[in-house]
């Protein structure tokens, strides 16, 4: 059994390092069928997905490339780090995977049995849903943004409460901390 | 063509122009996104040639008319669904082998898969997952040559409402917020008081009477007062007028307190009744709480649910004690005092009548006020108050990291944001209150003016002067009441909405009103093509094939989320399959009786659960009846008698919310007494041990194999040690078995469970443990 101790997982130093791309060795493009591949140095990913480490704080920073099956390929550190043309695949891809519209204004929150009722537009759009323990649904980010989760699991973003309208601001109002 | 679900004539038109033939289309789904990714009304449909794809946008345009003598139209109220078409698609169906969905964070999507080339057909939101899976299993379905209506059966139904297009707050509880029959709820309601009618009727007409009383007094406190005892032109000697002044005042203490006992008398009543109809209500929602299935306390949607019930309970409870009386008293003091109004001077009353609306209304747009202040005020409170127990708790971790300083910054921002709301809430009383007070006083000067008026020209007596200006007065409470009660109501009708909707779910699980009970079980399990999900696509169990003879053990191994735990509450029928099925002794064991899958299926998990109540109790929690002689052998059989007789109260000592603090060995030791009182036919050990050190294991292992003898036993650990003794090992990875053998089969193979081995011998080795 020495020969498979040889073996054990052993230095610390692999667990330093963190995996972090080079800019330079990381190239994105589009498979035939439209998905996000990428080259990382030598080999080739035909298929790739990204994902943030701070989806709602830092959103283009510290995006994990993994494969299909989820493994890892490495941390890119900055999207802008990136050519214009491979950060426009990659914003994309997030963008597709964290779909996430802009409230531009509510027209009412109405509670209806326990669930909270949102009648809202988002630029020309306009869309009701229902979100639920409203409390854990309503994320404050910062002082301005709000992130709102429905009971899908579907994202929505005030980008800046103070920006939006004030009938729609004191809405939503009672329910921000 | 038939199908559950109608396509609308502008989709199926968008088809069409796709070049689909209606006729022909076998299944589709409704999108909510374009190719691009914006919000777009999108749908997909399939025939035996193709996909289709088309997207547009859907609005409900209402129809006009043109009106008479103008060139405006106006709206006739009529709303037909217009559809701008924007672009479609198509691909050959033969392209594909198979559909699937993908799941991102916010939202999916459809892929098309041929030789194992994927390529994206649609993007839509998480709300249309559960429907596009569905697509997806009716083209796979048809593109295998099976039947549709098989697959269709597992279908979701969409969670909107028919009528008025609003979701479901629950989609597996189809009750609309708007269109449930809130009549219906108010009646099955006061249904709960159907067995106190005698009482309930006393307490109504408690009510009536102390109202009337209430509405009769100014006419003797103030208008007799005044107009028969204390006017200036009457002559009657003073020593009468003094004895008249004494009786009146005595008559309205006397009035007063007559009123005062009705009150306390009803209140009384009341106060009986409500306990037991909470009471009632209660029983019900926990007797329905039991039947329920586990799905029921573990869906996402309906935890909320759960928690809210008791409160549900206690809101009802309120409004009926703390409400409805007065509801009705304000509401008769509301008409009884304007009808004595226009007895008395109907053009004082007309000024009063003018005002009330506009004071109502005022009162009204205070309490939508005041509700949003305090909300505010209150989750800024919330927030603090959470910040304050999480510093409690984690003092230590404070202290640690030397944080005092940070934590008390957080603090101060959360309380001077506090305070923020605090104030304005101060400020906005203190404004509005003396600007309501001023208008009130405004429409009393007004009416004071007329009257007096009136007085100078003898229509009316000071008295009645007064007495009006009294009842005007005592409209103030019940406008005030009424116009904030509504809420009140509506709560409270909502309140019930949820306790009916507990009492009425039908559980998830069911048994068959012809299932079968074995004689003789001997415990053979055999799972074939079994699959599971928790969530829309997103596949737990997938095919997977399993079989343990009467007797066997047989040991699962798998990484976590590999679905092992999802396999034993299959097993156990917690949950019942999507697809195949677990037969025990060749049975389905949805034919069974519930009744002995339960008592023939014996779980010892990580988890262990205490209930309130003493070790003994626990010990026999299975079987109520079994002797102590019984529960000690049990507890013998668990290795638990010893450490039971070391408690000072021994096989007394309470254990579970409350009770002494036992280790996780002895709970563990403990439930594992309780299935050996169970006496199960087919034993599953979920991860019994995980939680437990190597002495500790040791021990329970020993109990373990005791429990072992004579029944079918699954057991489930990852690690390896501990299913030593099994006749059979299947490997588990993503819901599937990917190796299944003996132990020295497996070690041959060199094949997962080979790696699994030698991870965990090197892994023993590096901390010193093992050979």
């Amino acid at each position: 059994m020495t020969e498979t101790l040889a073996q054990a997982p052993s230095g610390a130093e692999e667990v330093l390092d963190i995996g972090i791309l080079d800019p330079a060795q990381t190239e994105f493009y589009r498979n035939p069928n439209g998905f996000l591949a990428v080259r990382i140095g030598e080999s080739d990913h035909r298929r790739v997905k990204l994902a943030r480490m701070l989806p709602f704080a830092d959103p283009d920073r510290y995006i994990s490339v993994e494969d299909m099956e989820g493994k890892e390929l490495g941390i890119l550190r900055d999207l802008a780090e990136l050519a214009p043309e491979q950060q426009k695949l990659a914003r994309e891809e997030l963008e597709a995977r964290y779909f996430c519209p802009a409230v531009t204004a509510i027209r009412s929150i109405k509670e209806k049995m326990g669930y909270f009722y949102f009648d809202v537009s988002f630029g020309t759009v306009q869309k009701v849903f229902a979100v639920k323990d409203i409390s854990r649904s309503i994320k404050q980010l910062d002082d301005k943004a709000v992130a709102i989760t429905d009971v899908d699991g579907s994202r929505y973003l005030i980008e800046d409460v103070w920006a939006i309208d004030g009938k729609s601001r004191r809405k939503i109002e009672p329910y921000l901390y | 063509m038939e199908t559950n679900r109608r396509l609308s004539a502008g989709a199926e038109a968008l088809l069409c122009a796709a070049g689909a033939d209606a006729a022909e289309l076998i299944w589709w789904v409704k999108g909510d996104m374009d190719p691009n990714g914006d919000f777009a009304d999108a749908w997909v449909a399939f025939d035996r040639k193709e996909i289709y794809l088309v997207w547009g946008s859907e609005s409900l345009v209402e129809a006009r008319e043109k009106r008479l003598f103008s060139r405006k139209t106006r709206p006739t109220g009529a709303r037909t669904p217009v559809l701008r078409a924007e672009g479609s698609r198509t691909w050959p169906a033969e392209d594909f082998d198979e559909l699937k969905c993908e799941r991102y964070v916010a939202t999916g999507r459809l892929v098309g898969v041929k030789d194992g080339e994927e390529v994206s057909l649609v993007r839509y939101t998480l709300s249309r997952n559960a429907f596009f899976d569905d697509f997806a299993k009716a083209f796979n379905a048809v593109k295998k040559g099976e039947e549709l209506d098989a697959v269709r059966k597992t279908f979701h139904e969409e969670p909107v409402c028919p009528t008025c297009g609003m979701r479901y707050p629950d989609p597996k509880r189809k009750v609309c917020p708007k269109c449930s029959d809130k009549k219906s709820t108010v009646r099955r309601l006061f249904a709960f008081f159907g067995g106190y009618k005698k009482q309930v009727a006393v307490v109504i007409g408690g009510i009536l009477i102390s109202t009337l009383i209430g509405v009769l007094t100014p006419q003797i406190s103030t208008g007799y007062l005044y107009d028969n005892v204390l006017n200036a032109d009457n002559a009657a000697p003073v020593q009468s007028l003094v004895t008249a002044l004494g009786l009146v005042v005595l008559t309205i203490f006397g009035i007063k307190l007559f009123n005062l006992l009705f009150r306390i008398v009803y209140m009384h009543l009341l106060a009986g009744i409500m306990p037991w109809v909470v009471y009632d209500i209660k029983l019900k929602i926990f007797k329905a709480m039991q039947r329920l299935g586990v799905s029921f306390y573990t869906g996402k949607q309906t935890g909320s649910l759960m928690e809210r019930v008791t409160r549900d309970a206690d809101n009802i409870y309120w409004f009926f004690v703390d409400g409805l009386p007065y509801v009705i008293t304000n509401g008769l003091t509301l008409i009884g005092i304007l009808a004595i109004m226009l007895v008395m001077s109907w053009k004082l009353t007309l000024v009063v009548v003018g005002a009330t609306p506009l004071i109502f209304a005022v009162f009204k747009v205070m309490d939508r006020l005041w509700h949003r202040l305090h909300h505010r005020r209150w989750v800024l409170n919330a927030n603090m108050s959470n910040m304050v127990s999480d510093n409690i708790n984690g003092a230590r971790v404070i202290k640690a990291f030397s944080r005092e300083d940070e934590e008390s910054e957080r603090f101060a921002v959360a309380s001077r944001k506090y305070m923020g709301a605090e104030v304005r809430v101060s400020n906005t009383e203190g404004t509005a209150y003396p600007l309501i007070n001023l208008m009130i006083y405004a429409v009393t000067t007004l009416v004071l003016g007329l009257g007096g008026v009136m007085v100078i020209r003898e229509q009316m007596t000071v008295g009645q002067l007064l007495t009006f200006v009294v009842y005007m007065d005592m409209l103030l409470g019940p406008l005030d009441f009424l116009s904030w009660v509504s809420n009140w109501w509506a709560r409270c009708v909502d309140s019930a909405q949820r306790v009916f909707e507990v009492i009425d779910t039908e559980p998830d699980v069911t048994e068959k009103p012809d299932a079968a009970e074995i004689e003789d079980l001997r415990g053979e399990i055999d799972i074939r093509e079994l699959e599971f999900e928790y969530e829309p696509a997103r596949p737990v169990i997938k095919k997977l094939d399993l079989h343990v003879p009467a007797g066997h053990m047989l040991g699962i191994v798998g990484k976590t989320g590999a679905g092992k735990t999802t396999i034993a509450s299959l097993i156990a029928r917690l949950y019942d399959a999507k697809a195949g099925a677990v037969y025990l002794d060749g049975v389905d064991i949805r034919d069974l009786k519930l009744s002995q899958i339960r008592r023939n299926i014996g779980v010892v998990s990580q988890d262990i659960f205490l209930f309130m109540g003493t070790v003994a109790d626990n010990i026999r929690y299975a079987r109520p009846d079994a002797t102590m002689e019984e529960v000690v052998a049990a507890a013998k059989a668990a290795s638990a008698h010893d450490f039971i007789m070391k408690l000072p109260d021994a096989y007394e000592t309470r254990v579970g919310a409350g009770g002494q603090d036992l280790s996780g060995g002895e709970r563990q030791r403990v439930s594992i007494a309780r299935t050996i009182i169970q006496n199960p036919k087919v034993l599953i050990l979920d991860e019994a041990t995980a939680a437990m050190d190597t002495e500790t294991e040791r021990n329970i292992q020993e109990a373990l194999t005791r429990l072992q003898r004579g029944r079918t036993t699954l057991a489930i650990a990852h690690r390896l040690s501990t299913l030593r003794d099994s006749d059979e090992l299947a490997v588990i990875d993503d819901g599937k078995v990917v190796e299944y053998g003996t132990y020295p089969e497996l070690m041959k193979k060199k094949g997962e469970y080979f790696k699994l081995y030698q991870i965990q011998a090197e892994a023993l080795k590096y901390i010193g443990v093992g050979d």
